[in-house]
């Protein structure tokens, strides 16, 4: 049969392109390429020979992502690092992996069973008080299902790994002389004489006429518009003005306090006893007959004054029970067999009996030993909170329902809102201009509501906005009514911002021919409180002693001191700075110092004063990880350019 | 070929037993002797390795315990018994910072020329020069450890490097030079400390105006 097929495909021509033609199909669907990588599992790059899979990238990606999400707590904000990015440096991250781990294989790391086990005596979670605990150790690793063996090999592979950056790591260090050059540098204070020229109290000396307004205006006319603005159209549903109209009924508050009853109340606890019968088969009405004669005559007994207790030790068919006097112990609702609960919630007492109760045990007679009272807020103690509750629960109701109604009808009728109005019960209201300068309150500024009112569906086609969630349980639709776009502004407009403007540019250069003749007096070394002396404009700062972190000025000016030139006997170091609040700052720096370390010995209580030159070394010991982190990155960086890597993607 | 009964083919093999059956033996015997002796050859390389791991691992506990004198001797048996393992570099590098902790810079200072010299691996070399030129400048061989900073190196190595340059040029009084290593180094965006390397720069003198 088959040579008979081979014949008959040989030798027509159409059957033959046609199963050519089926054969390729799966070539222009997938793409050449994924028969050769075989889909998920292909690989993205290969280091030094060894592939990395799809699979791993994806995972590393997911991880990456996810850490992310964990800063920003819970999601990723938009636009902030981007598919393409992150899968970039999960990439990176796993080339170097496969850097590191080949490079510690080609050093041939190894790490003997003596290594390893002091590696693992080190680690704290197998000490107990500091020392190693051998059974501690085979009990946790049991507890994590792991075999030892499998856990040795693992990590004697981390711990050569360990062992790679240790080397480098762990044998940096800091020289005492490095260390005390970065703590004079830290320590180190500049005193400055300045005066200081106040921007605030020349501002309002100045007078700005029309002319320089206008002039101003002419110039920038073309950058100063309004934004689009609109006026809008718009019906709005939440549930909590819902519950504002809503009037609550005694009998609907009543009904919410039963609804949420156990929020409230503690329910009646029971102890109970009891003395069972038992029966083989609770379908034998013969033997249900015997088992009810039985304790009927159990009852009679008691009556006649035998103790409950001993009787059910004498006779109850419940061993776990009966040598307890027949005591159960509380009974909470739902524990018993349904019958068995109902009769003793049915006993009225303490102390009482029930009659003969069946179950599918057999006969049972209960004795009610204590009612616990149920306990709590009553109805009455939480009246406000059930009223209110009914009213919210009702509006949420309502809500929903409406919002499915209001949901249809804006979309029906996307020429007008009143129909939806109309139909719900709503009131359609109207805006002033809204636009994005200007806030209209949490609803009509909301970002999707101005998003919605500018939107191509809104605007243009001139439809209602779908529903926008603005809060919880709180929705709007829109409409646009009018609209303008951007237009220039009027001087009279701007005639305010551009006097204030101007008056602070003027200011300004007022202040900044002050303070350069106040730097060329500073550099001649006159006194500053002479200087400023009368000039109300400027405030006079002798002996300024400042740090590093120093407050009295913004960080950017403290820098700027800093970085200047230390004072030689024939040149001042002087500068003029801008402060964040337009003042400007004329400075000298009068000395450059770094304090004596203060000692306090708390023993006696004195404070002494350690001079610097017989201060000892600074001693330093242990390694210097940030410095080791640092050439141990160069290291593998450098080790990454040289390794072969291929990326495939 | 095709054999009439079963005695020809007998017949066959016995035949080329007898042409072929040394060849065979001998074969066998050196594959596996090959094959033995590789395992063999590879047993002694891997407890070679695990002994160099474990020296090494004891010389950075004895360093961190504080124990320089034990670092110093287990450091010397490394390099004298493994000396082209990364191991041996990595344990002298560990001993050259016991010998900083007990102030013997000289002490480190030849340590870190043995790995910057003989070590076989080229950014191990490259971090021991540079921890040798600071030691250097701090005992004042200015002039040996600016001999020690390459002038082509990968780049990754930009930070760590010129921050160092800087120092050792600032050493020799050339301000201008540490300030233009000082920047090559911030640029790079690899320093050790940023805001210290701020400092530095800061506190160096401005650059003069008619320069």
């Amino acid at each position: 049969m088959l040579l008979d097929l081979r014949e008959t495909i040989r030798n027509s021509k159409p059957i033959k392109y046609t199963l050519i033609a089926v054969i390729c199909i799966p070539f222009a669907l997938v793409g050449i390429g994924s028969y050769f990588t075989g889909g998920g599992n292909g690989s993205v790059a290969t280091v030094n020979g060894e592939e990395i899979s799809e699979n791993e990238l994806e995972y590393a990606y997911q991880q990456q992502r996810q850490q992310l999400a964990q800063v920003f707590g819970g999601q990723i904000p938009e636009g902030f690092g981007d598919e393409d990015m992150l899968r970039r440096q999960a990439l990176d991250q796993l080339v170097t992996q496969r850097v590191v781990i080949s490079e510690v294989a080609d050093q041939r790391f190894a790490v003997g069973d003596e290594t390893l086990g002091r590696a693992i005596r080190q680690r704290p979670e197998f000490q107990t008080d500091g020392q190693f605990d051998a059974e501690r150790y085979r009990q946790l690793l049991g507890a994590q299902g792991g075999q030892v063996a499998a856990f040795e090999a693992q990590f004697r592979d981390e711990t050569a790994l360990d062992q790679f950056r240790a080397g480098v790591i762990g044998t940096s260090f800091t020289l005492p002389t490095e260390a005390e050059r970065i703590d004079a540098l830290t320590r180190q204070t500049r005193t400055i004489d300045a005066v200081r020229f106040d921007i605030d109290s020349i501002r309002n000396t100045i007078e700005i006429d029309e002319a320089a307004v206008k002039g101003r205006f002419d110039e920038t006319a073309d950058t100063l518009v309004f934004p689009p603005r609109a006026r809008i159209e718009w019906i709005e549903l939440s549930a909590s003005d819902l519950a504002k109209s809503i009037e609550v009924s005694e009998d609907e508050a009543r009904a919410w306090y039963e609804e949420n009853r156990s929020s409230y109340m503690t329910p009646e606890l029971r102890e109970a006893s009891h003395i069972l019968i038992a029966v083989d088969d609770a379908g034998d009405a013969d033997e249900v007959a015997e088992a009810r004669a039985e304790v009927e005559a159990i009852i009679a007994r008691i009556e006649a004054g035998e103790s409950f207790d001993e009787l059910a030790r004498e006779l109850s068919d419940d061993a776990g029970s009966a040598s307890s006097g027949g005591s159960l112990g509380a009974i909470r609702p739902g524990l018993m067999v349904a019958p068995f609960e109902e009769a003793s919630y049915e006993i009225e007492g303490e102390g009482s009996l029930s009659g003969p109760v069946e179950t599918e045990f057999g006969v049972h007679l209960i004795r009610i030993d204590k009612i616990i009272a149920e306990e709590g807020q009553s109805f009455e103690d939480v009246r406000e909170e059930a009223f209110t509750g009914a009213s919210r629960d009702i509006a949420d109701r309502d809500f929903f329902e409406l919002r499915v109604q209001l949901e249809e009808l804006v979309f029906d009728n996307p020429d007008s809102l009143q129909a939806a109005a109309d139909a719900t019960g709503l009131e359609v209201q109207t805006s002033d201009w809204l636009d994005t300068d200007t806030d209209s309150g949490p609803v009509l500024s909301h970002p999707a509501v101005r998003a919605a009112m500018f939107s191509e569906d809104v605007l243009d086609e001139g439809n209602n906005s779908e529903l926008i969630e603005v809060a919880d349980r709180h929705v709007v639709s829109l409409r646009v009514v009018e609209y303008e776009d951007e237009r220039p502004k009027a001087l009279d407009d701007v005639r305010e911002d551009i006097t204030e403007q101007l008056r602070t540019e003027r200011a300004g250069e007022a202040l900044d021919e002050g303070a350069e003749s106040a730097l060329e007096a500073l550099a001649g070394g006159a006194d500053v409180e002479t200087y400023s002396e009368g000039d109300e404009n400027t405030e006079a700062l002798a002996a300024e002693v400042l740090t590093r972190d120093s407050t009295v000025f913004d960080r950017e000016a403290i820098r700027e001191i800093f970085a200047a030139a230390a004072p030689t006997d024939t040149d001042a170091s002087t500068g003029v700075t801008e402060l964040s609040d337009g003042d400007r700052l004329a400075w000298r720096i009068t000395e450059i110092a770094v304090p004596d370390a203060v000692v306090s010995d708390t023993d006696t209580g004195t404070t002494t004063v350690a001079i610097p030159s017989e201060q000892a070394p600074l001693a330093l010991s242990g390694a210097d990880p940030q410095r080791g982190n640092a050439e141990f990155s160069a290291m593998i960086g450098s080790l990454t350019e040289r390794a072969d890597v291929e990326l495939d993607l | 070929m095709d054999y009439e009964t079963e005695e020809q083919q007998v017949e066959a093999l016995k035949k080329w037993w007898a042409e072929n059956g040394k060849s065979v033996i001998a074969g066998v015997v050196i594959g596996g002797g090959v094959i033995g002796g590789w395992q063999l050859w590879q047993g002694r390389v891997e407890s070679q390795a695990i002994a160099a791991s474990n020296g090494f691992s004891q010389t950075l506990e004895a360093v961190t315990s504080g124990d320089a004198s034990t670092a110093l001797s287990l450091a010397d048996t490394l390099a004298e018994d493994h000396d082209s393992t990364l191991y041996a570099s990595y344990a002298q590098l560990a001993a050259a910072r016991a010998e900083i902790e007990s102030d013997n810079l000289e002490g480190a200072a030849s340590r870190l020329a043995w790995v910057a010299d003989e070590s076989e691996h080229p950014d191990v070399k490259l971090i021991a020069a540079i921890r040798l030129a600071r030691v250097q400048g701090a005992i004042g061989k200015v002039d040996e450890g600016l001999a020690r900073l390459p002038d082509t190196y990968p780049e990754t190595f930009t930070g760590l490097i010129e921050e160092a340059r800087g120092d050792l040029l600032l050493l020799s009084g050339d301000t201008a030079a540490a300030r233009a290593a000082y920047e090559q180094a911030r640029d790079s965006g690899q320093v050790v400390d940023a805001q210290a390397l701020n400092m530095k720069i800061d506190d160096l003198p401005p650059i003069s105006s008619a320069s």
